[in-house]
């Protein structure tokens, strides 16, 4: 019987001689282990691991089990005490991401598909919230809007510029009426909710734009980690899932049918992201519209542009860069500890 | 009848076991169960009655529930749904010995 010889054991990732015995562990499934987790718990049978897995967030990741004890039951071992060490941490909405021939394991424990991108990933969640929920919340929050032609656009906005402004901006001209989704993932150097009021603010004017959070499905932890965590070989699969579930689940949900991006002559990430666009939405009928970005006195106007010159104080510069509303915010004190940070870091993002 | 204050889950995914989640539901939404089950095409009705008899003994309500079901016996349901009602806040009727 298998049951009394197996052990539970949670992962001291302080210990460089535990956490090395799970990298090698994850390295004979070509998965690699990043420190990045929050708690990590192997099975061991005779001191020697046979199962392991992560949570980082509502993400549970790095899950593996040994090739001789696979259908013993271990994956449901696993997963089981991995939610529930999150559920005592308040978390309660979980995601896995794997590869299509093993979604079935996690299927049958309840875990239900929220995107697939053949042949490379398959997203799936489990517990509280769900994408159906979440779609029809976001029906509900842009029902007021007018009826036609309706775009969506997708924005990090670290911080927002007049080159976004532009862009919303002949969107809003083009179409009845604009959904801007603001990345709602922490993970870049400007917080959340100073990037989501700098974007309402400078877009105050447009009475046809309803800027919102844009939740857990997009570009987040969840369908598109990569975005944070950079040089990952996996972008691929990322982008095709979080355009996969744009197009399937969240533009129908909210009436989308013309999605607006601004072209990436820099950050490879973004680039990779636009093209899994214009290769994904169409089949979906949506239209995808790249736009070019604008310069002033002929510089591209973008935030990585912004960063650089708060990171060489120039102010006067980034004056002609940003709109008034984000100037104003960043020579205000709430500016003052995010501008050390970009001072004291090198990161593009 | 009483609700519940904050989201809690007792159970595993394990094979013969049930994962309870339960959260409060918004005001006159009553009991409100979501149910995901290997045997959901044979016993699924069964089982949502099972979890909404207890909620119901413990005048509990405006609950969601979610339970993700791996051919649990009654006995299991039943204890899984009031451990979660516990942890979540709930005052059990009669004390568990």
């Amino acid at each position: 019987m298998l049951w009394g010889t197996i052990e539970e054991r949670v992962i001291n990732l302080n210990n460089a001689r535990q956490v090395s015995a799970v990298r090698e562990f994850l390295s004979r499934f070509s998965l690699t282990f990043t420190e990045q987790v929050d708690y990590t718990i192997a099975l061991y049978k005779e001191e020697t691991i046979v199962a392991t897995g992560s949570f980082s967030g509502e993400v549970l990741r790095n899950i593996a089990i040994d090739e001789s004890l696979q259908g013993e039951g271990l994956t449901s071992i696993v997963v089981s005490h991995l939610m529930q060490e999150a559920g005592r941490r308040g978390i309660y909405h979980y995601f896995i991401f794997t590869k299509p021939d093993k979604a079935h394991l996690f299927s049958a424990l309840g875990f239900k598909e929220v995107g697939r991108a053949d042949p490379y990933a398959v997203l799936l969640e489990a517990g509280m919230g769900s994408i159906d929920l979440y779609c029809k919340e976001m029906a509900a929050r842009t029902a007021h809007l007018p009826p036609g032609k309706r775009a969506g656009l997708v924005v990090n906005c670290n911080p927002f510029t007049l080159g976004h402004q532009a862009v919303i901006a002949k969107a809003a001209k083009e179409n009845a009426a604009v959904v801007v989704l603001v990345v709602s993932e922490e993970g870049s150097v400007f917080p959340f909710d100073v990037r989501f009021s700098l974007v309402k603010q400078g877009l105050a004017e447009y009475d046809n734009v309803v800027v919102l959070p844009g939740g857990k499905y997009i570009v987040s932890a969840a369908t598109f980690p990569g975005y944070f965590t950079k040089g990952d070989e996996t972008v691929t699969a990322q982008t095709r899932l979080d355009a996969t579930i744009f197009a399937q689940h969240i533009g129908p949900a909210m009436g989308i049918t013309r999605r607006y991006v601004g072209d990436e002559p820099y950050c490879l990430v973004t680039k990779a992201y636009n093209q899994a666009m214009l290769s994904i939405l169409p089949e979906y009928q949506i239209e995808v519209l790249e736009m070019p970005r604008i310069s002033v006195h002929g510089t591209i106007v973008s935030a990585s542009r912004v960063r650089e010159l708060i990171r060489q104080e120039g102010w006067e510069e980034i004056r002609n860069l940003v709109p008034d509303t984000t100037y104003q915010f960043l020579r205000s004190s709430k500016a003052v500890p995010i501008i050390e940070k970009i001072q004291a870091s090198i990161t593009r993002h | 009848m009483t609700s519940i204050t904050k989201t809690a889950q007792a159970g595993t995914l394990e094979s013969s076991d049930v994962m309870i989640t339960v959260a409060p539901g918004t005001q006159g939404s009553g009991i409100v169960i979501e149910l995901e089950s290997i045997v959901l095409a044979q016993y699924g009705e069964e089982i949502k009655a099972v979890v909404e008899k207890t909620v119901k003994t413990q005048e509990v309500t405006d609950i969601y529930i979610k339970a993700a079901d791996r051919g649990a016996l009654d006995c299991t349901i039943c204890a899984r749904t009031l451990t979660a009602l516990s942890r979540a806040g709930a005052v059990l009727k009669e004390e568990m010995l």
